[in-house]
């Protein structure tokens, strides 16, 4: 449980597009120990699926480029590894599953043959012996295996998502990048699909990195949680630091925003304005103009400083610190 | 598939006796009488009223269709040349060799170099070999065929005399005729596969074959090209009829005894029952190739080809019922 599988140090990632430079990711560091599941949370445009396409090696060049900080999955720097060396490690020790199903799937291929094109990439197995492996792993999705010469406009989305994660997991990959893997599919679907990843979680022992803007989710799934704002983790700890000793005001803004969390009949509670304008990141505190707890102490570069066992909070007054329960 | 097959081949028929009732209404009303023009400007009155008679002329129209249909579905006749006085049938056979080699090895040339220019475009978009692509794309495309045609003529054959100018004895007098008729086809293919690979390089579903391992060369001939070849291939189709019209021209210029030249000087000689019998096999070779088009698309689109299978058996349970 303690081996650290991935560590990402110091990331920042930035897109040089026409309009300017995008600040994506923004000096991110974090590990996934061996067998664990760490959540990354945030609101769209945080930069969480640019992380996810850095570690899969897969940013799109140009206009993404890598200014500092390094990825190290099994001792090697996966930022500067060549492409032949991270060809034998995606869809192999490092998967990823992607935010839509409906068109993550090449129409013109049966969904059998997708799944064993990536058998036989990384085994050296037979064409019959990728067929056979294919359908268990169609059926370890819960589809049975008569279907793996069909195409996938037969399938619905969450069989679709269903067949994704069985290409994912083909190879029984070491880590699994779920990048708001239910997102696109509706709540009874979603908490089949969730439910599944867990189960295979659990058989095969493989690493999770969760991505999703659903704190549902986050709750039921993850050990860890890292949540991002405008490129920068503000909060990480085990799922009880974060849920129950909420420490940053950005974390506190997204569960007070939640609808269960205030009472019926109630105003829900939004975090007020947005986030900065990626292209132009202010100095100081990057919350700091939608923060209720602002104070002239903001006004600086604010470090991701420890409260106590691990919670890590970038915050200059934070609104609890480890063992004080503030609410 | 079978089904479907049996009934665009029926609907041909349908296409194929509207072609030719056209092309009968055109020659209706085309100045110049065939008899007068058989025996020249010197013939008396009378003897052009019994050559009339002799080729049937003065019978009313529908008459005459229905007799030239007749003839065609069941004795396999397109009558007889008023020219050369030999079966219409008999001529076409000779020179329909060359037209239908002349369109598809032009066919293919193009098809050739628009498939590989526009892949190696779309997938090294902006670099310079895209923008070279482009500039020639756009060179070839705005050259009539004909001025292309001659122009080729003029730098190969007569400043370089590396290839022959004119006539035909043996494929290297095809070289120059399907150069022309390719290059000026390709523009067209490149294109559309510049952008519909274009498309297609944008997909997730490439990036989940990226996600795989997967190499660069294998996502392109995989995963981007098939689907990127659907509008293709309909495109490859429709410039078919293009391609043909186009060998007329050709063939008339580089002297290519092909059934475009064949129908060119019929044409002008009011020689009515090879304008018939050609104009009949040009559009029984589009309806072919249109047929042949769909059935490869359907290859391509799995999508389309349950439709084809559920069409036919929707229609069949609505018999039933």
């Amino acid at each position: 449980m303690s081996e650290v599988i991935l560590s990402v140090k110091n990331l920042s990632v930035e897109y040089r597009v026409e309009e300017g430079i995008v600040k994506a990711v923004n000096d991110v560091s974090f590990d996934v120990k061996s067998g664990e599941t760490l959540g990354l949370v945030g609101e769209t445009g945080a930069g969480k699926t640019t992380i996810a396409l850095s570690i899969m090696g897969l940013l799109p060049v140009p206009p993404a480029v890598v200014t500092q900080g390094e990825i190290l999955f099994e001792g090697e720097n996966i930022l500067a590894a060549n492409e032949k060396y991270l060809r034998t490690l995606r869809g192999n020790k490092i998967s990823m599953i992607f935010q839509d199903p409906m068109s993550a799937l090449n129409p013109s291929t049966y969904v059998g043959d997708q799944i064993s094109e990536v058998i036989m990439l990384h085994n050296k197995v037979s064409k019959d012996k990728a067929r056979e492996m294919a359908e268990e792993c169609l059926e370890m999705v819960g589809i049975p295996k008569n279907r793996y010469a069909e195409y996938p406009h037969k399938f619905s989305g969450g069989m679709k998502q269903r067949v994704i994660i069985a290409i994912a997991l083909a190879c029984n990959p070491n880590l699994l990048i779920a990048d708001e893997p239910t997102t696109a599919l509706d709540v009874t679907i979603q908490a089949q699909i969730l439910e599944l990843m867990e189960q295979l979680k659990e058989k095969k022992g493989t690493s999770n990195i969760l991505i999703t803007h659903d704190l549902g989710v986050i709750a039921k799934m993850c050990d860890r949680v890292a949540v991002i704002y405008a490129g920068e983790i503000v909060e990480m700890g085990t799922l009880r630091q974060v849920f129950k000793n909420t420490a940053h005001p950005y974390t506190k803004g997204l569960f007070d925003a939640l609808p269960g969390n205030s009472l019926s009949g109630k105003r829900l509670k939004p975090i007020k304005g947005s986030m900065p304008d990626p292209t132009s990141l202010p100095e100081n505190c990057k919350f700091a103009n939608r923060c209720f707890n602002k104070s002239d102490k903001c006004d600086q570069r604010i470090k991701l400083v420890d409260i106590g066992d691990g919670h890590l909070v970038r915050c200059v007054s934070p609104l609890c610190s480890e063992g004080v329960k503030s609410h | 598939m079978k089904k479907y097959i049996i009934k665009r081949l029926l609907w041909m028929i349908v296409v194929l006796l509207g072609v030719l009732f056209i092309v009968f209404v055109l020659l209706e009303f085309t100045p110049g009488d065939p008899a007068r023009q058989i025996l020249g400007v010197y013939a008396d009155e009378e003897e052009v009223a019994a050559k009339r008679l002799e080729l049937r002329l003065d019978d009313p129209f529908l008459v005459r269709f229905g007799r030239y249909v007749y003839n065609l579905v069941f004795r396999f006749d397109l009558g007889i040349s008023y020219r050369t006085k030999l079966p219409v049938m008999q001529e076409i056979a000779t020179r329909f060799p060359i037209t239908i080699a002349i369109g598809v090895l032009g066919l293919v040339v193009s098809v050739a170099i628009g498939l590989v220019a526009g892949i190696i475009s779309a997938v090294k978009q902006y670099s310079w070999l895209d923008k070279i692509c482009n500039v020639f794309a756009v060179i070839f495309h705005a050259m009539p065929n004909f001025w292309l045609a001659l122009e080729l003529s003029l730098i190969f054959a007569l400043y370089l005399k590396w290839l022959p100018p004119t006539g035909y004895k043996g494929l290297k007098y095809l070289i120059l005729p399907v150069a022309a008729l390719g290059l000026n086809g390709s523009t067209a293919i490149f294109r559309q596969v510049r952008s519909s690979m274009l498309d297609v390089i944008r997909e997730d579903y490439i990036r989940t074959a990226r996600a795989k391992g997967q190499s660069e060369i294998k996502i392109i001939l995989k995963h981007e090209l098939r689907n990127a070849l659907m509008p293709v291939v309909t495109m490859i189709g429709n410039s078919l009829g293009a391609i043909i019209a186009g060998s007329v021209v050709v063939e008339s210029i580089f002297s290519i005894p092909g059934l475009g030249n064949y129908m060119l000087q019929a044409i002008n000689r009011r020689d009515y029952p090879v304008i018939q019998g050609s104009v009949f096999v040009l559009a029984f070779m589009i309806c072919i190739f249109n047929l042949l088009t769909d059935i490869v698309y359907s290859f391509l689109d799995p999508q389309l080809q349950s439709q084809y299978q559920s069409n036919v058996k929707s229609k069949k349970r609505g018999v039933k019922a």
